[in-house]
């Protein structure tokens, strides 16, 4: 046996081994080879050094320690579940939230669109009626079902203007209490018998009242078969005082057929506060400045005032401009007058009234599937685009998550 | 493995209970302990390393399926920390008695340090030499020789196949032998003087 043979196996020294110690060729080569003698030896000594070696002692304190450091751990993993059920409860109030907040636009878009509608059918409806009533040609004798329908728009437009009136007289009381700056404007939309006429009316009674009409159009349709224009209608703005605004607009009221109305009132209270205090400053510095320039000694001195002086009397203008454009609105409110013409020309014989209707019909059902489809399309805008930026997130935390679990 | 008492702790400390998961390892601690401390050879790196094993094993509890034993499981857990921290210090630099061998054979080394090796004599010397070896013989000489356990557990613990545990022996062994005869001369002698 050679040394390399005795080493390998000497090393190997392991209870298993046992048969290659106790093989003949081992013992004599140990025997003859003091150098493998002494590995043996040695491996043997360390092998029992190390089985022998005792074994240390627990450091002091080393059990309570660990089982304090167990306990925190513990509390900590406790605490770490905590915040994650308050995250996924955070998650559930929040999703609650959105959901609140859907169902409100929700809310708000139908009963929108549900007034939209009721409008266009008051709409559709006193249409319907006028042109009925144009069609009986000022019969009285015409059929019940036609008076009814037409008295019935009549209660229904009374009942609407009773309560633009109360709105205006609240209105009026809370730009009377204390001087506060309100620009109230009216929208109306009449249906007339005369064009011409009524906007006469208009005129003539804007201007008893010292107000002034601020714009004027009109325009009329073009019959190609009779080669005439038929239908006029225009737009007027009136200028009124406000004191006289809800007279104005009860005026208007009484010119035709109220087919929609509205005022809106704007508090201008504060910023029309702001500009003339910014004015009185601008003022005082003019002030100073006025006597700076009369004091001033030198050259250069009243080149310097006089270039701020110029600057605030520029700064001083453009206030007052404004000033005068804030009271001109809040003492002359505007009213924006819409009249159409009732088409009479083109009312003829009972035997197209049924196209007509027919016609009108079709095109208000048209109408209606386009406004439809576009409350569809925003409604969709609404709840699923927040909806998808919220679960896409949601998605991504999760995602996150899981990715460094693994 | 698990007795009914056990299986008790072992359901609470899986719900983060730790004292029940200190009750579970008390029976371990100084196994673990010293297992730790013949891997890392420091007492005090030891206390600190074991403490950390049975907290990250606390900590990771729930993934105790209980298909080896508990404290196979346990002492895995053990000797992979010991073997990162040891790793770890290496990369930062500490010195170790493993430097001391690697100038000697580098013939850089100068005597004052040879002296201090040679004059560590029998256990310590022995300890000092396991210390020095490579982490994956170091583990082996620890567990079978130190700790007297068997191949299998050994391969359980490691995840080592059995062939390796045993080569990895034969091999630590055999680098231990040799770290010795070149640092004790006197063993040497010794030697020559019983043949």
């Amino acid at each position: 046996m050679k040394c390399e043979e005795a080493l390998k196996i000497i090393d190997t020294y392991v209870n298993e081994c046992i048969d290659a110690y106790d093989s003949e060729d081992f013992q004599k080569h140990i025997e003859s080879c003091e150098s493998c003698r002494r590995a043996y030896n040695e491996i043997k000594r360390i092998t029992n050094e190390l089985n022998n070696t005792e074994y240390m002692p627990l450091p002091e304190n080393f059990h309570s320690e660990l089982t304090d450091k167990l306990i925190k751990s513990g509390k900590k993993r406790k605490r770490s579940a905590l915040v994650k059920y308050s995250a996924v409860a955070a998650c559930a109030v929040l999703i609650f939230m959105t959901g609140a907040y859907m169902k409100n636009l929700y809310y708000m878009a139908s009963s929108g669109s549900s007034a939209q509608s009721a409008d266009s059918a008051s709409a559709t409806e006193s249409a319907n009626s006028n042109m009925l009533r144009s069609a009986s040609g000022g019969m009285p004798q015409a059929s019940a079902g036609v008076y009814s329908e037409s008295d019935a728009a009549g209660i229904y437009n009374g009942a609407e203007t009773g309560a633009a009136e109360m709105q205006s007289n609240v209105l009026d009381e809370a730009a009377k209490s204390v001087s506060r700056k309100i620009i109230k404007r009216g929208y109306i939309s009449i249906d007339v018998e005369n064009f011409d006429e009524t906007s006469g009316l208009l005129k003539s009674y804007t201007e008893q009242n010292s107000g002034y009409i601020e714009q004027s159009d009109q325009y009329a349709d073009y019959d190609s078969q009779t080669n005439s224009y038929r239908s006029k209608r225009g737009n007027m703005i009136v200028r009124i005082e406000s004191s006289k605004f809800s007279d104005t607009m009860a005026y208007i009221e009484t010119l035709g057929t109220v087919t929609s109305r509205s005022e809106t009132a704007e508090d201008i209270t504060g910023s029309y506060v702001d500009t003339q205090s910014r004015l009185e400053v601008k003022e005082q510095e003019k002030q100073r400045l006025m006597e700076l320039l009369e004091d001033a000694g030198n050259m250069s001195d009243i080149i310097t005032i006089e270039g701020r002086l110029t600057e605030v009397i520029s700064d001083i203008e453009s206030y007052q401009a404004q000033i005068n454009a804030y009271d001109d609105v809040v003492d002359y409110s505007a009213i924006s007058v819409s009249i159409r013409e009732n088409d009479d020309s083109s009312i003829v014989p009972s035997k197209t009234k049924f196209a007509d209707k027919a016609a009108y019909n079709f095109k208000s059902s048209v109408k209606m599937f386009f406004s439809g489809f576009e409350g569809i399309v925003l409604m969709v805008i609404k709840f699923w685009v927040p909806a998808a930026v919220i679960l896409a997130i949601a998605a991504v935390v999760v995602f996150v998550k899981i990715k460094r679990k693994k | 493995m698990i007795s009914s008492v056990n299986s008790g702790l072992i359901k609470k400390a899986r719900r983060g209970d730790g004292r029940a998961f200190s009750m579970l390892i008390e029976n371990h601690e100084r196994f673990v302990f010293n297992v730790v401390y013949r891997i890392t050879g420091n007492a005090e790196d030891a206390r600190d390393v074991s403490q950390e094993a049975f907290i990250k094993a606390f900590k990771s509890f729930e993934s105790y399926d209980e298909s080896s034993a508990f404290s196979t499981w346990l002492y895995r857990i053990a000797v992979n920390t010991a073997i990162d921290y040891v790793r770890k210090r290496k990369k930062e630099n500490i010195i170790s008695f493993e430097d001391y061998i690697v100038d000697e054979k580098n013939e850089k080394s100068d005597s004052g340090v040879e002296e201090k090796v040679i004059s560590k004599e029998g256990v310590k010397n022995i300890i000092e030499a396991v210390n020095a070896l490579d982490d994956e013989f170091k583990t082996i000489i620890v567990l079978r020789d130190m700790e007297g356990m068997e191949y299998k557990e050994i391969s359980d613990i490691t995840g080592l196949p059995m062939g390796t545990v045993k080569s990895r022996l034969s091999r630590g062994r055999g680098k231990l032998r040799q770290m010795l005869e070149k640092f004790n001369p006197k063993n040497e002698t010794e030697g020559r003087g019983r043949a």
